[in-house]
């Protein structure tokens, strides 16, 4: 993908822009990766700004609330107030802090988050990579948010932090285990790590996506991936980490001003991350539900309107998760620690194991 | 094997429940008031400030000497022809005198209702009005007058 669109901007330059010809290939790749970081980073942002807005409101709502609806229409610039406010705070380091661990957590964090981002697959086009190994690739470095969260654990010089931290680190590490299994199941299906060949696979209608190609095995894979992020990105039930009562805020309670920041929107990010590979790999990504796109009956006049369809029903997919999961967390109370293991090693482990052990016989039957 | 079953349907059963009462607080109506915009309809006897009607006032001095704080202030001048006010009882009373200065200091006011409980006239009573904050102590003291000086 970034092949194409560098060609694709060498011949616009070659075309219209003659006295810009000299400038080598090289340079256009490095123009392109400060374009493609800074367009990931301001999506991630954005995305993690209207996720605190969206989560603020909907809980308001959940409690017969109306929750922020001052700045701007509907109170939808109340992120950007937020993020202001938080810019001009004290940026404070504790004295017990490592101070290297305690400032470079929050980057790694984000670093986890934001090269996620950069493997999604938008739509048809829009994407910043096409890799062969997508799923794998998330899985790897999806990772550096445990790092990040055990740094700024250990490097806070708190014992609220470190305790945050160590439950944050136990629980991820163990969910990732169903969270592999279920991509595995997918791989089995799909036959490749390729997120876009995997979605194309998807393709004609509601009952070509992986949740419904092999009832009820692969719904069950998509409840565990389900269950499992949630316990991936630290959300309630399984908010242990930075449980309130308990723990005052976990790993990021001497945080504040912007490096709090970095910890808030790295969170909500991940939550979109998770949503966006769920409707990926099983609900189809940006292939439209019905069996062909709305904008395709006008034939390619509309093939640009098309992908822009494609980009609609993503977000549509990857926002309903989003907002299930914010439904789940204004329903249920937090987990125990105990539970919370019980359930993955007792409940998702070995049935997901199984799941795909019948994936497997049945891919293998029908080939 | 069959209670491990069990448990996980009833678990995600009871989920499924659960997020069922909260949607329908989703839908429901919301209990937030938006206070600028939208107002509470104060009940008939609320005590909010007082305040005073200079023209029914017929300067009888009750209010000044039963105030338990001290905060009303009364100056008032003869007339020549007396006017006529009708009190609370529909009946005719003549006003010897123009009020000149009716203070009201607010920040000393306990709200307690005296003052209005024994004017004949009615013409000091509690108003509705409850957002009397205001920067300076100065704006705290209230004056009313019929006659400017």
């Amino acid at each position: 993908m970034l092949q194409e669109y560098i060609n694709l901007l060498q011949k616009f330059t070659v075309k219209y822009l003659t006295f810009l010809s000299f400038v080598p290939i090289e340079i256009w790749y490095i123009i392109f990766i400060f374009v493609a970081g800074a367009a990931v980073f301001g999506g991630a942002m954005l995305f993690a700004g209207l996720g605190s807005y969206a989560e603020r409101r909907v809980v308001g709502f959940f409690q017969s609330r109306l929750g922020p609806n001052r700045v701007g229409p509907q109170g939808i610039l109340q992120f950007m107030a937020d993020g202001i406010k938080l810019v001009m705070k004290e940026d404070l380091i504790p004295a017990a802090a490592d101070k290297i661990l305690f400032r470079a957590a929050p980057y790694l964090l984000f670093i986890g988050t934001l090269g996620v981002f950069a493997a999604l697959p938008f739509s048809k086009t829009i994407g910043i990579t096409n890799m062969n190994l997508g799923l794998l690739y998330i899985l790897a470095i999806s990772g550096f948010v445990v790092i990040g969260i055990l740094m700024a654990g250990w490097g806070s010089g708190n014992k609220w932090s470190l305790l945050g931290g160590m439950r944050s680190v136990a629980q991820i590490i163990s969910y990732e285990i169903p969270i592999g299994i279920c991509f595995l199941t997918v791989i089995m299906i799909a036959g490749t790590m390729n997120m876009n060949q995997i979605i194309d696979l998807q393709a004609g209608g509601i009952f070509r996506w992986f949740v419904f190609r092999y009832p009820p095995f692969t719904l069950i894979a998509f409840l565990i991936y389900y269950i499992a992020s949630l316990a991936e990105v630290n959300r309630t039930p399984f908010d242990i980490p930075e449980a309130e009562s308990e723990i005052v805020a976990g790993y990021h309670t001497e945080y504040s001003g912007m490096r709090f920041a970095m910890f808030y929107m790295g969170e909500y990010a991940n939550m979109f991350v998770v949503a966006a590979i769920a409707s990926i790999i099983f609900l189809g990504g940006w292939q439209s539900p019905l069996p062909f796109g709305i904008l395709n009956v006008f034939g390619d006049y509309y093939q640009l309107l098309a992908i822009f369809e494609g980009f609609c029903w993503f977000l549509a997919k990857a926002l309903f998760l989003v907002y299930i999961m914010m439904w789940l967390r204004w329903t249920l109370p937090r987990y125990r620690v105990d539970q919370l293991m019980e359930i993955c090693w007792k409940v998702l482990m070995p049935i997901s194991i199984i799941n795909m052990l019948l994936i497997g016989a049945w891919v293998l039957l029908v080939k | 094997m069959i209670d491990y079953f069990k448990a996980i349907v009833l678990g995600l059963w009871s989920v499924v429940v659960g997020m069922s009462v909260t949607m329908k607080y989703f839908f429901a109506k919301k209990v937030t008031l938006q206070y600028p915009d939208q107002r509470w309809e104060m009940p008939e006897r609320f005590r909010g400030m007082v305040k005073c009607d200079p023209d029914k006032c017929i300067s009888c001095l009750y209010c000044v000497n039963i105030c338990p704080v001290s905060c009303i202030t009364l100056e008032s001048v003869k007339v020549d022809v007396p006017a006529k006010v009708i009190n609370l009882e529909g009946k005719e009373m003549k006003r010897l005198k123009d009020v000149t200065n009716f203070e009201i200091d607010v920040a000393k006011c306990i709200f307690c209702g005296l003052c209005t409980e024994g004017c004949t006239t009615g013409a000091i009573f509690m108003s509705h009005d409850y957002e009397i904050s205001c920067y300076h102590r100065k704006d705290m003291v209230y004056q009313w007058a019929r006659k400017k000086e």
